[in-house]
This record gives structure tokens, sequence and C-alpha cells, in this order.
């Protein structure tokens, strides 16, 4: 079984220096308040569309993304708004795009469920399960014939891998040794099915064995974990190593949509989860670190929230695309 | 400063869902997050959080109420000036679950009270938000001399009841029972002050037991068996109906039962609101034999699976070994979900009922 960790250990922070330390800490704070913030703007009726949110999962995001460079790219899925913005998007052009602003960052046409920025180093996030994998196959092979030194990190949900694009994609990275680590964040439930009743696997990265790649499992609320995973995952798939299957165990505190009452969450299970807050983990680790304190972390979070309402009261005043650009930028 | 509530798009077909049940009172301080109402989606029932911390001023959407996505249905007051956040920590969660009354995992036995609270009819004819509040609005400009005002329970029984003749396939039967082991019992027990309904839970009970899927109810295109072990009793009181559930009568005594149902009743009249929601149930029954009605087609009251209606006793000429005789009986009548149960099930289901009853 895979360890949880209910702390982490200060010892396992030394070697890292606080500003990396802080800014995977601001990242997870930034997307958890962006994502609460949208919540409440979804429950005042602000913001049209359903939306599917992340809070719980911040260190899987923040702890792939910080182990890749700028110029590598990711792919998403319909819960993608933590992984756009530890991938560098700017909470700005994510609501401008959540409130269909021509100046979001997908000039208002891609929602919630398509966030992205090629600039960035992530495609428009791809809302059918599991069909970003076979598209992360293709994007990596082409760096591989284009000899470029990127790679992509592909995430998708547990319920992905049930999916036949998982399958085929992940055989076509395999067999032709493609730069690609694929992530699974295991939040334990595909929409409202627990993953134990959709697979005998304990472990999801046992998949891994059935396409004759390297599989690892995480404690996916270990920022710490998660990065060091990472990090080792993105550098043998850069190095030709062949692609990497990390599963991340994390959990969702909230419905898998908006519109889901979650009442399929067993309580325990949710206090067990809860109790292991990746933030909070992470956060009490840091404040045992001398030259840190609270004091400092509350100020992050204070600073992100009113960054965040700034941004709304601007968003909400973006213009919306003009009738004759309805085609424009369409290609299907 | 006032700040408008209003109903999030949470239905993933339709426009409209329903309030179930405020969770905060008027005048109560709530915190933003906190689980203000529940409603009842196309999907599920849900708890809808506050969108911000202040004191819950007004309640506009009463529970039963069908609201568009967007329609203001509370008004908060809100100290200083509108903040669209407030300092809320990055692990904060809100108390989600903490009133659900039904079990987590048995969301989808979750059913929509259909004897609310009395609604107040003339708050709600000014907000104008509501659909069916709009058609009333309407008839009224036209008729405003003929129009008799319509409670809220009412509203309810005339939409769910409406809800059940066009979408459940009802069928019938019916047959009558030999009365004379009740009655008796009746006598000897309590000086012949046990209320009949009191005899018919008991043996409905009974029977139930023996007939599980009598106790399903129908959701999604699936049978759902998720049997309550409660009896429902329709009452009438000063004109509105509501339903009296009766828990575990198999194993209770008539006298037993007769009190949980005059109990129940009568808190009902002194306007007791816990007594006007709905309690889930396996059937209901109603007994118009107090009426001197002999036979009736009774709706069910959904999603149980069933209703028995209950006729008048009276002295029936009958034959007995072969001889006239004269005998008290009772018409019953069954009314069946036909995506439930068949004919064969429930027939079954009615004879050992029957027996039930003849073995007093």
């Amino acid at each position: 079984m895979t360890q949880l960790a209910t702390n982490i250990s200060i010892g396992r922070l030394s070697g890292y220096d606080h500003d990396f330390l802080l800014r995977l800490y601001e990242q997870m704070v930034q997307i958890r308040e962006f994502e609460e913030g949208v919540k409440y703007l979804f429950l005042q009726g602000s913001m049209p569309g359903t939306i599917h949110q992340c809070q719980g999962q911040e260190a899987t995001a923040v702890g792939v993304c910080s182990a890749l460079n700028e110029d590598d790219f990711i792919t998403s899925t319909f819960r993608g708004h933590g992984h756009a913005l530890a991938k560098g998007l700017s909470m700005e052009e994510m609501l401008n795009e959540l409130y269909g602003a021509t100046s979001g960052c997908c000039k208002g046409k891609g929602g919630s469920m398509h966030m992205g920025n090629m600039s960035k180093g992530m495609v428009p996030a791809i809302a059918i399960v599991g069909g970003g994998i076979p598209l992360a196959s293709g994007m990596s092979l082409a760096f591989k014939m284009k000899k470029t030194s990127q790679i992509t990190a592909c995430f998708f949900g547990d319920g992905a891998t049930s999916e036949g694009a998982f399958h085929e994609g992940i055989t076509l990275a395999a067999i032709w040794n493609l730069p690609v680590v694929f992530v699974c964040e295991n939040n334990l439930y595909g929409a409202s099915t627990r993953v134990d009743k959709v697979t005998r696997l304990k472990k999801l990265s046992d998949h891994a064995d059935s396409f004759g790649i390297r599989g690892e499992t995480v404690d996916g609320n270990d920022v710490i974990a998660v990065y060091e995973a990472a990090r080792k995952a993105v550098e043998e798939s850069r190095n030709g190593d062949g692609p990497v299957l990390l599963e991340l165990l994390t959990y969702r505190r909230t419905g898998h949509s908006r519109r889901d009452a979650c009442h399929y969450q067993h309580t325990d299970e949710k206090k067990e989860w809860f109790d292991r807050d990746p933030i909070d983990l992470f956060g009490r680790a840091l404040t045992q670190l001398s030259g840190i304190d609270e004091n400092q972390l509350e100020g992050i979070r204070d600073r992100i929230t009113q960054q965040f309402e700034e941004a709304v009261v601007v968003a909400q005043k973006e213009p919306q695309p003009s009738l004759d650009e309805l085609t424009t930028d369409i290609f299907a | 400063m006032e700040v408008e509530i209003k109903m999030p798009d949470l239905s993933t077909t339709g426009d409209e869902v329903t309030v179930l049940n405020w969770l905060v009172e008027v005048g109560q301080p709530i915190k933003r997050g906190q689980a203000l109402f529940e409603v009842e989606t196309d999907k599920a029932t849900m708890e809808v959080e506050s969108v911000k911390s202040g004191v819950l001023k007004k309640q506009i959407a009463q529970p039963d109420d069908a609201v568009s996505a967007g329609a203001v249905i509370a008004i908060l007051e809100v100290k200083g000036p509108v903040q669209d956040s407030g300092k809320s920590g990055p692990s904060k969660e809100s108390p989600k679950h903490k009133q659900t009354t039904c079990n987590e995992s048995t969301s989808q036995s979750a059913v929509p009270s259909n004897v609310p609270p009395q609604a107040d009819s003339s708050a709600q004819a000014t907000t104008g938000m509501f659909a069916k509040n709009r058609q009333a609005a309407q008839r009224s400009a036209v008729d405003e001399d003929t129009t008799i005002p319509m409670s809220g329970t009412q509203q309810a029984v005339g939409r769910r009841m409406q809800q059940s003749k066009q979408t459940i396939p009802h069928f019938y039967l019916q047959t009558s029972v030999n009365a004379e082991p009740m009655i008796s019992q009746r006598v000897l027990a309590d000086g012949g002050k046990v209320a009949w309904d009191a005899f018919f839970v008991c043996a409905v009970a009974k029977s139930l037991k023996k007939f599980p899927r009598m106790s399903c109810r129908f959701k999604d295109e699936q049978i759902i068996s998720l049997p309550t072990g409660v009896v429902g009793v329709a009452v009438d009181v000063d004109g509105d109906l509501y339903v009296v559930p009766v828990v575990d009568a198999a194993s209770n005594t008539p006298e037993q039962t007769s009190s949980v149902i005059r109990k129940a009743a009568g808190s009902l009249r002194a306007g007791d609101s816990e007594f006007k929601k709905l309690h889930a149930a396996d059937i209901t029954i109603t007994n118009l034999g107090i009426a001197n009605v002999e036979s009736f087609l009774p709706i069910i009251n959904p999603p149980e699976a069933s209703i028995l209606g209950i006729s008048k006793m009276e002295p029936r000429v009958t034959v007995l070994d072969g001889e006239i005789a004269i005998q008290n009986r009772v018409s019953l009548s069954l009314a069946v979900d036909h995506r439930i149960v068949n004919g064969r099930y429930a027939a079954d289901f009615l004879g050992n009922l029957v027996e039930e009853i003849e073995s007093f």
C-alpha cells in the first residue's frame, strides 16, 4: 500500500530553497481560491454553465507542473482549472474565459472545460474522458520527430483508465518510446462511481505492466512527493527511457460538477481525506521551517483573494465576442 | 445592506428547481458556505450554500415552490459593503450532508414533500417569480370574484396527484372482506375505541413483509427496493389532505397503532408543522368508509407502489356454508403501479391482506 501522509516532515523539505517551497504553496492556494471563488459566482447565478472543480486536488497539478519546463506541454480534462493555473495561465485570462469574454484564454469560446493557452504549454483541455491520452501521445510523437527536448504531461482521472483511449494511447507511446508522462489523478470516483466498482486492480499504476512501462503510485495530497515522483518521471521520459504512468492518490472536496450533491462520498472517507488536505498538510510543514511563519502564508492567501476579487470585477465587464466572430477559430 | 440570494442553475435538463426546506430560519445568522436551503433537482436532492455571510431577512420562495434559475429566493442582511468573497481560508468546506435526512447511500429515496408546510400565498403572489404563481395571478386577473385561493397544501396535492395520474400506469383490484373478526376484536380490545384504520394498517404492514415488491419504488427507469416499514394514513384536516406515517405497525397491536394515528392527527390539527411534512412510506391507506362510500379508485401517492382504498362497512347478504347469511363486510380497492408490480402479484398481496384482516 502507498503510504498516505498525515504530515510532511521538515526533513523532506531540506534541500529546497524557501522561494521554491513558497511558490508551490502559493500555486496551490491560488487554485483553491480560484475554485472557491468560482463556486460562489456560480451559486450567485453570475457564472454561466456548469463547472467541474478540483478543490482538494491542488497538489497533483502543482507537483507535476512544477517538474516541467515552460515549453513542455500538458493535456487536461473537464476538471482542468488547477492544471491551467499550475501551468502558468493567469486567473485573469481564465476568469475572462469563464465569462465568455474575447480577452479569455480561448477568446471566450472555450469556457470552463476547454481552458488552455498554447503559448504557456497547455493545449485547450479535452473534456471527453480519456480523450487527452491519444492526443498526448501524438504531441509527444511530434516532439520526438522534430527532435525537440519537450515532453507532454497528460492528466486524466481514474475513470479514464477504463476507456479504450487509455489503452490505445499508452500502447502507442510505449512502443514508440515517446516522451510523455501519463498522470492519473485517482480521486476515487469516476463521477459518482467508486473506483473499486470498476476495477480489480488495487493500484491503477499496475496498468503500466501491461504496457511494459514503469508505473508508480504516489500520495497525491503530498505536493513534495508528487513533485519528486514527477521530476523523476519527466527526466526518464525526456531522456528517452520511455513513458511513465504515475498514479496520484487524491480526493475531491466537491461534487463531480456543481450540480452534483455528492451523496455517494462516505462520511468517514471524507473526514479521512479532509484531514489530509494538501494545502493544510504542506502549510503546516512550511511553518515549521525557520524563516517561514503563518503570517507569511496568510499574506499569500490574502493577496490571492484580493487579486481574484479584482479580476472578477474586470471579467464581468470585458467585451463578449461579436456575431461576425462566430466562425473564427472554429475548425469543425 | 440587503443582498438578494438567487436560485443557482442546478438543474441538468430543465430550468426549474424545487425548494424542499429552509435550513436557516428568518432572523438567524448564516456564514458564507453554510447550507442555506435544500432543493430537489431533476437528478438529486442537495443542499445549497449561502454565498454571503449575514442574517437571513426573508424567505421568498417557500417549500415545494418550483423556482427558475436566477429567481430571487431570499434576502440576506449583510454588514458593510458587498464583498464577493470574504477571508475564506483555503481549506474551508461547507458542512454538506449534515442535515440530510435520508441515508447517504440512498439519496434517491428522498421524495418531495407532498404535504408541505402551509405556504404564505400572499407573499408568493407578490413576487411573480414562480411559474405556478404566475398562472394563478393571470387567473385571478381574469376572474377575481370567483377565484378561491389555493392553499399551499392543495397546490402540492394537486401537482403530485396530477403527476401520479398522468405518469403512473395504475391498475385496480377490488374485493371485499369479512369485518366480523375485526368488529369482535375491537369490542374486546378497548371497548370499541380503537380507530378502524389501525386494523387495516396492522394488516397491511404484515402483508407487505410477505410481498416485498409492494414496497419498491420506481426511479429513473429502475425498480428500487428501499422498504421503509412505514404505512401512511391519509388524514383530512380542515379540508386539507395530509399523510400520517405509522412505523413498524407489523409488530404492534391495533391499539398501539390506533394511538399513534390519533396522536399524529391531533398534532396535525394543532398545526404541528413536523407532521405536515411528507415522510417516506411504502403504501398509503385512504378510508372513505365514514362518508358512506361504497367503492372508489384512489390515486397512488408517489413514489409508493400502491394505495389501498377502504370503503364503508355494512351488513351484506352473503353465502356461508351453502346458506344465505348476513355479514358485516368492507370493500377494498387497491391501485397499483404496473411498472413495479404485475396483476397476479398484487392480487396475491390483496388476498393475503384479506386473510390478515379476517384473522384478527
